[in-house]
């Protein structure tokens, strides 16, 4: 006897051979996805190469963290590489202007609040900050990936 | 170090739960299902808006009736709780009603269950909160994991029934989802501890017993009991797809005494088990670091909240060179933010294996309920380290208030059914 609850998970009584089987939908890991978004983040990084002067190494490092939990751990799950894509160059573009505004707000706190503000403001607050972008645009793409599955199962299900 | 083991165990529970999952396989007796007889405890104070929800969920449980005794310990309840439960227990054989008087009752949940393991018949005990709305197959699948004989108690998934209702509601749940889905039931696949949570969970009747019930001076006695089941050599199973829905608190002063109550408990529980779990013969290295890091789990916050605190005012003072040694804390102020994203993740595979669409949008408001656990711990330590020094008792048992608005969730779906 096969049943599947709320949740998604399948149930499966085998009293044949006496034992009672609670089994969850497996996840496989999609390597080939994983390889595709570590060339993306490759080839992103020859284009920030030339911004070198724009960019300081903060910003390299927010974008960087961002990239990889992206790739490691977005990029395995299951949903359409397009999409996945598009979402990590999306991430990249907000990592960007976030970085811009952030430094604008810095600049603006040596002229009115000193040297020590802008310290804090870079060294303390800064990856709290880069934090909240970083999970907003994963739980955005999670929620998208999540979305697109659904329709998924949707349509396999008629 | 700490602060690191703290991030891979959130990442191996994540990716255990996404990935390695054993799924879970109780083995049956031959001819018949394994249905021992079972007593439920339901303790209840001043309850009457949600007790006879549970009330009539108990007359629908699938187990067969004959082996299931059904107590409600009313305890000293000022309300129609008392009443409602009379009403069940005329009706039904199985419902029976324990009264508590008003000069013995009122001193909390485990003083409560106390008074009803004495009526108890049944060989495994389970507790349900009054709030509590189980799925109807759920003792089945709770009493399957006794088979083993290794395993002394049970827990069952919780999820929020009033989910809606507020953003407070909504944050709990997420907080639940990651608890259970990814958190528990990694633990239960990799043979760690699996935490019993007090309520929609059980015992073996001679266990419970033999370890003299529930802790009445502690307050999380869930987690106190969880480690004396594995200091006694027994175990701990989860069970994931038992699922039970509960009221979540719906706001931040319910939110502040609920989560207190669990900090002071927990942090009760770390200086009392903590020496007996590093001695332990019964349990394994792998037991024992993860039990280790369970007991020290409320200290975290505190010390993410020092470090940022610290960080920032080493950069405004000109510190002395023997004070330099704490720019060891930047590093942590940095990982609390970029590091610690880790029970983000945790909360939101867990939405994702649960085949949730849009309450990944409140994932990044989790950092609110961080903030709001850093004061909660602090606070929390303050008053135990206060009531160790004076030796005055400055927490007491702080019953969570339920209204009756998760019933409509349960009408509703009724109806629609």
């Amino acid at each position: 006897m096969v049943s599947l609850n709320k949740s998604g998970s399948c149930v499966v009584s085998l009293l044949a051979k006496n034992r009672q089987s609670f089994r969850h939908p497996k996840v496989r890991p999609n390597y080939l996805h994983m390889s595709v978004g570590i060339g993306a983040t490759a080839i992103m990084f020859l284009i920030y190469f030339p911004l070198c002067q724009i960019l300081n190494e903060s910003a390299l490092i927010s974008i960087t963290i961002f990239n990889f939990l992206f790739v490691f751990l977005l990029f395995p799950l299951e949903g359409p590489l397009f999409r996945k894509v598009y979402l990590l160059v999306a991430g990249n573009i907000v990592g960007l202007a976030w970085h811009f505004i952030k430094s604008s707000f810095g600049a603006a706190s040596v002229s009115y609040l000193g040297a020590d503000a802008f310290k804090i403001i870079t060294v303390i607050i800064g990856p709290i900050i880069d934090f909240v972008w970083m999970v907003s645009v994963w739980s955005l793409g999670l929620s998208m990936l999540a979305s697109a599955k659904r329709r998924n199962e949707a349509k396999m299900g008629g | 170090m700490f602060m690191s083991a703290y991030l891979a165990r959130h990442f191996i529970f994540t990716l255990t739960a996404l990935y390695h999952q054993k799924g879970q396989t109780h083995h049956m007796p031959h001819d018949t299902t394994y249905q021992p007889t079972v007593s439920i405890l339901i303790p209840a104070r001043n309850e009457e808006k949600v007790i006879r929800r549970i009330l009539q969920r108990m007359t629908e449980l699938t187990y067969p009736k004959e082996k299931l005794d059904v107590i409600v310990i009313d305890d000293a309840s000022t309300d129609q709780t008392n009443e409602i439960a009379e009403e069940f227990a005329k009706e039904y054989e199985h419902i029976r009603v324990v009264h508590r008087s008003l000069g013995d009752g009122g001193k909390g949940k485990p003083a409560a269950l106390n008074s009803g393991l004495k009526y108890v018949k049944g060989e495994i005990v389970y507790c349900f909160d009054a709030d509590y709305y189980p799925q109807r197959d759920i003792l089945e699948k709770l009493t399957a994991c006794f088979k083993d004989p290794k395993v002394g108690a049970v827990q069952g998934r919780v999820t929020v029934l009033n989910e809606p209702d507020t953003l407070v509601t909504r944050l709990v749940a997420l907080e639940r989802t990651g608890g259970y889905r990814v958190d528990q039931f990694a633990r239960d696949n990799l043979g760690l501890i699996p935490q019993f949570g007090g309520t929609v969970g059980g015992f073996r009747r001679s266990l419970i017993e033999s370890l003299g019930g529930w802790g009445v001076d502690m307050l999380a006695e869930d987690t106190d009991l969880t480690f004396k089941v594995y200091l006694a050599g027994y175990k701990v199973q989860y069970m994931n797809d038992a699922e039970c829905y509960e009221e979540a608190v719906e706001n931040w002063r319910s939110y502040w005494r609920q989560r207190s109550r669990w900090a002071k408990g927990h942090m009760q529980c770390a200086f009392r088990h903590l020496w007996p779990l590093i001695k332990s013969k019964n349990l394994r290295l792998r037991e024992k670091v993860d039990g280790f890091l369970l007991l020290n789990v409320y200290f975290v916050p505190i010390l993410v909240g020092l470090a940022w605190i610290l960080g920032a005012t080493l950069f405004l003072i000109q510190p002395p060179s023997w004070i330099k040694i704490l720019w060891a804390t930047i590093p942590i102020s940095v990982y609390s933010s970029v590091g610690n994203f880790a029970p983000f993740f945790e909360v939101g595979i867990g939405a994702y294996l649960d085949g949730r669409e849009r309450v990944y949008w409140l994932i990044p408001l989790l950092g609110l309920t961080f903030v709001f656990n850093m004061l909660i711990c602090t606070k929390a330590l303050i008053d135990l380290c206060v009531s160790k020094i004076t030796g005055k008792k400055r927490y007491a048992w702080a019953k969570t208030l339920h209204n009756s608005r998760g019933n409509c969730y349960i009408d509703n779906y009724n109806k629609v059914k």
